[in-house]
């Protein structure tokens, strides 16, 4: 550790940004002279990212652009009226300029609504009573309903979190009013999911132990760690997630339930790649896929045409039969490391053709995860991707779906 | 010279305790020494197999007693553009990793030198191999080394270079290439020295022999290391495996392969589902479970179908075992993950995890490993029990029924709670964590700090059982305590260690006690001893015996964000056996043996420090 460093309560400092890697978000005085690999495109500034927090604020009030080259996420460049005695608002206002720009990012806007249902009326009445004059501002409207949502379950809003109600009785109600379901994110959750478990757990009201050393709150205001929570629900929420694996794409391709599964996970915005198709149109092209053979077509899959080199020409779901599919954006990208080195760009041996294809990779999707059962093995692994075990994807994608579980850990995992 | 002469001569014999700088400072003084005003660079390659990447800026280390620093780096700078410019590879490349011959020395001549500007080397004959900077040279140093046929082109650019746009190029007249005796694609490479008057033949012998001896010391330091990283990843790996196979493999998996039926008859015994309205007489639910153990569950679901109330009884049964198979499940997945990311690279990130909810709830509601880990000794899911504070507050897992006071789950009752389910997959038994306070700490790797977590509390149960069975029986129940403490302070009023605590203080920690109620605290500092024991020894072998308490100690490094050498450590401050004070119901405090841990804090933001007027400051 750098003797630089200094920490106080929920943040730390330090001259040497590898120190700050632990933290999920690291703030620079953009004001001042940055290290030009902060903010630029180039390999070597991807590189050198890599190894910090995935969430880069660059706080400049002289400005209110972002940076001209600096590619959001991860790096944000933003106007922020600081003071770090009091942390945690710190803390908070960073992570609302983050979701500002996420959410013009997604769906260029600058509000969403948020539901979240607990099945638990004096829970739904906390929650209610301290978010009702504290909600953030990127927030146009925020709905804990004390009672179950009942069809046609029009306090359904851009984002929700319901305990114990289906998606399916969500969409039959929409297809029983002719209505479409608009929404950004729909994620059912259970007390045994560990996400909502924690979320069921903490006192929106009063933090009796805000962190380890902080006052309590005062007056009526959330407490730090449900304000904090909410963030990180509705990051998680906007993040647009593909995953590229034989295994994930078997298991969700062999169920019964096959159709309603992918439904499910759509709407969590999370999607699972079929068809993989390498140099498109040129005399090398290679179709690879994942799941169901040569079966055409395959509603709610996703196509994925790239380049050998990483370059992602195109990106589309599956419509269906008779159906032109449609385009669509991503943040995230898990890909099995085992389709990468044999099947997607089985010609880069060498870790510098890795890094080059994942750099070209993120100019389309910032976020690359290479994951694996097999442990981490450096020298096979590029150096700008973070890694991950794919027991977490087992969990956190299959068995207990968590979106808020498997974003938090992508965003934190390094290579 | 003669202390020179001296300290090589301490080398050659092995007995020269220097780092690679003193050896790296010798290289200069015997090329100051033997060349004097003759020499006028030296450029030299040393690979580092710990970093895996060339060491010195840029990859290469100068030395000139003439020529300035920065005008050497901006010239070897404007070679590797050069190199990079061409796709051309450097000629350390082409002699140490594609070359199928070596030649100890490469002398590379300017071209059309006058013949008594030249010397030849009788006593290199068949050692040295000497070219001229030109196409023809290109040529014959390219067959000499039986290399490919692109070394041409690119030795053709280098020696282009070398003649017309090193700094230095109307001054050389050789370039002497001592190739290291190291036969490694990537070792200690070797050593370039340009100078503007040939070496006399003595000097050279005297280079050769003084080199070979000083890249043979440098290439064991520089490989010393990563060797004994290796072996250690090796032992770690092994110690892990293994203690898998001794206690999933042996204790867990033959239990579910032969006895499942047991967790489901023992969890028949829980509070929780008698106390429940409409559950059946104890006699009937034994008779149902005694035909799903005699018949299995179809042909007992079969006979039940005509009885809703059996019927819905089986089911609910079932329920609860097939769910704690799917908790175990991903237990076992994430073991199994846990061990190959110990095995090869330890990760340097983490997330923020809750304490109780992500480490501490799902160990305590993985019903299946509780059941079988004391199983074979006759200690099942019911005897386990949890006293878990955070703070000083207790957190218990509760349930309220409709009607009546709330109930305090045991394990053997969460069995209950996080298997059974309504309709719309809703819990039967909702429970939530009463006391609780949520406390974030840092996580590395995501769910393997838990998985380590997870390890450590498994060896301390199966410990207690293996060791303080009697003590575990007369009780009638083992009690594990996990208590967590926010700061050092508070960590060091509750413990007690004969020679005081060792863990380290931080401000960057949180500490965790583990402890055993059925563990005799007079052993601390016999346990602790075993658990300072090293992993390897010096050779690189495994150190033999008590490979549990290796387990925690590696998964305690794992666990604290510690390096892999740190396993190694025979005092480490991640870990410590001590005597510490656990709260009892009645307010009283009774002692108990206690494993000592270190977790990381979660830090939300981090800011870079820029100097003054910093738009957040480290100081307010």
């Amino acid at each position: 550790m750098s003797s630089q460093r200094k920490s106080k309560d929920k943040l730390l400092w330090s001259s040497d940004p590898g120190d700050l890697a632990i933290a999920p978000f690291l703030v620079v005085d953009g004001s001042k002279r940055i290290d030009h690999r902060l903010i630029g495109t180039d390999l070597d500034s991807d590189l050198y990212r890599s190894q910090l927090p995935s969430r880069i604020v660059l706080i400049d009030n002289d400005t209110s652009q972002q940076a001209s080259n600096a590619p959001f996420p991860p790096v944000l460049r933003t106007r922020l009226q600081a003071d770090s005695r009091d942390q945690e608002r710190f803390i908070l206002e960073v992570y609302d300029r983050w979701i500002e720009s996420l959410i013009k990012r997604r769906c260029n806007r600058s509000q969403v609504s948020v539901s979240i249902y607990f099945e638990d009326q004096a829970k739904a009445e906390a929650w209610e009573a301290a978010f009702k004059d504290n909600k953030p501002l990127w927030v146009s409207d925020i709905d804990f309903p004390p009672c179950p949502p009942q069809p046609p379950y029009e306090n359904v809003r851009d984002v929700n979190v319901w305990r114990h109600i289906h998606l399916e009785s969500l969409l039959m109600a929409s297809r029983d009013n002719n209505r479409v379901l608009h929404l950004l994110f729909y994620e059912m959750t259970s007390y045994h999911n560990a996400f909502f478990s924690f979320l069921y757990a903490v006192d929106p009201k009063a933090d009796r132990n805000g962190g380890l050393t902080a006052p309590p709150s005062e007056g009526s205001s959330p407490s730090f760690h449900a304000q904090y929570l909410l963030r990180q629900l509705v990051e998680s929420a906007l993040l647009r997630v593909l995953v590229i694996d034989d295994r994930v794409a078997g298991t969700i391709w062999g169920r019964q339930d096959s159709g309603q599964k992918l439904e499910e996970l759509k709407y969590m915005g999370i999607f699972i790649a079929r068809k993989i198709t390498v140099n498109a149109g040129t005399d090398g092209q290679k179709i690879e896929v994942l799941a169901g053979g040569e079966q055409d077509p395959a509603p709610g899959w996703v196509n994925l045409h790239l380049q050998e080199n990483g370059s992602i020409t195109k990106i589309e779901i599956d419509k269906g039969k008779d159906l032109e599919p449609t385009s669509t954006e991503f943040d995230v990208l898990f890909i099995h490391q085992t389709i990468f080195e044999n099947k997607i760009a089985p010609s880069r041996k060498e870790r510098w053709q890795k890094n080059e294809w994942v750099l070209n990779c993120k100019r389309k999707i910032p976020y690359v995860i290479f994951h694996s059962g097999r442990g981490k093995q450096p020298e096979l692994l590029p150096e700008n991707a973070a890694f991950l075990e794919y027991s977490a994807l087992q969990e956190h994608l299959l068995q207990e779906p968590s979106k808020f579980l498997l974003t938090q850990i992508a965003l934190s995992a390094k290579g | 010279m003669s202390a020179l002469i001296k300290m090589l001569h301490q080398a050659a014999c092995g007995n020269l305790t220097a780092d690679e700088k003193v050896l790296t400072g010798l290289i200069e003084e015997i090329i100051k020494e033997l060349l004097g005003d003759e020499h006028l660079v030296t450029y030299v390659s040393l690979f580092d197999a710990d970093r895996h990447d060339w060491i010195g800026e840029d990859g290469v280390i100068f030395y000139s007693g003439q020529y300035k620093k920065e005008e050497i780096k901006d010239d070897f700078r404007k070679f590797k553009d050069t190199l990079s410019t061409h796709k051309a590879e450097g000629v350390r490349t082409w002699v140490f990793e594609r070359g199928n011959r070596r030649y100890p020395i490469i002398l590379i001549k300017k071209p059309s030198l006058e013949a008594g500007e030249c010397i030849s080397y009788k006593s290199f004959n068949e050692i040295l191999l000497e070219i001229e900077a030109c196409d023809a040279g290109a040529q014959k140093l390219s067959n000499a080394l039986e290399l490919c046929p692109k070394a041409i082109q690119d030795f053709q650019l280098i020696f282009n270079y070398l003649k017309e746009k090193h700094f230095l190029s109307d001054k050389w007249q050789f370039i002497y290439y001592f190739v290291s005796p190291v036969k490694r694609h990537r070792a200690v490479s070797g050593a370039s020295i340009f100078v503007h008057k040939a070496i006399a033949e003595e000097k050279l012998v005297q280079l050769v022999a003084y080199f070979d001896v000083l890249f043979a010391h440098l290439d064991l330091l520089l490989i010393e290391a990563p060797l004994r990283r290796h072996a250690l990843r090796s032992a770690v790996a092994a110690i892990m495996a293994r203690n898998m196979s001794h206690l999933l493999g042996s204790h867990i998996e033959p239990g579910i392969q032969n006895d499942l039926i047991s967790l489901v008859k023992t969890v028949s015994r829980s509070e929780l589902l008698r106390s429940t309205k409409g559950w059946p007489p104890n006699g009937d639910v034994a008779e149902q479970i005694k035909k799903v153990a005699r018949y299995g569950w179809p042909q007992a679901f079969e006979e039940a179908c005509r009885d809703k109330d059996k019927y819905n009884l089986l089911e609910l049964l079932y329920r609860i075992q097939q769910k704690a198979l799917d908790r175990y499940a991903l237990y076992r997945q994430r073991r199994m993950d846990f061990i190959a990311r110990v095995a090869t690279d330890w990760p340097a990130w983490g997330v923020g995890f809750d304490f109780y909810i992500n480490f501490v709830r799902p160990f305590l509601a993985n019903s299946i490993l509780l059941h079988f880990v004391g199983y074979s000794d006759g200690v099942h899911l019911d005897w386990l029990d949890f006293d878990v504070y955070i703070g000083g507050s207790k957190v218990t897992e509760q349930y309220t029924p409709q009607q009546g006071q709330p109930i305090v789950l045991s394990p053997l009752d969460m069995a209950v709670s996080w298997g059974a389910v309504e309709s719309e997959g809703r819990p039967k038994y909702r429970s939530w964590p009463d006391g609780y306070t949520p406390l974030t700490v840092w996580s590395r790797g995501g769910d393997m700090a838990v998985q380590a977590f997870h390890v450590i509390l498994e060896n301390i149960i199966r410990n207690s059982i293996k060791h303080r069975l009697k003590s575990i029986k007369d009780k009638g129940k083992l009690r594990i305590g996990i208590r967590l403490f926010q700061t050092y302070q508070e960590l060091s009023d509750a413990v007690e260690c004969p020679e005081g605590l060792r863990l380290k203080a931080s401000d960057d920690l949180v500490y965790v006690v583990i402890s055993s109620d059925a563990d005799c605290p007079n052993k601390a500092e016999e346990l602790d001893q075993k658990i300072c024991e090293p992993v390897i020894k010096e050779t690189g072998e495994r150190e033999p015996g008590n490979w549990g308490m290796k387990e925690i100690k590696i998964a305690a490094a794992f666990l604290g964000n510690r390096e892999l050498e740190e396993v190694n450590d025979p005092k480490p401050d991640f870990v410590q056996i001590c005597r510490v004070q656990m709260p009892k119901e009645n307010g009283q405090v009774v002692e108990q043996l206690g494993y000592c841990l270190t977790l990381p804090r979660f830090y939300y933001v981090g800011i870079l420090k820029q100097g003054a007027g910093d738009v957040v400051s480290a100081k307010e």
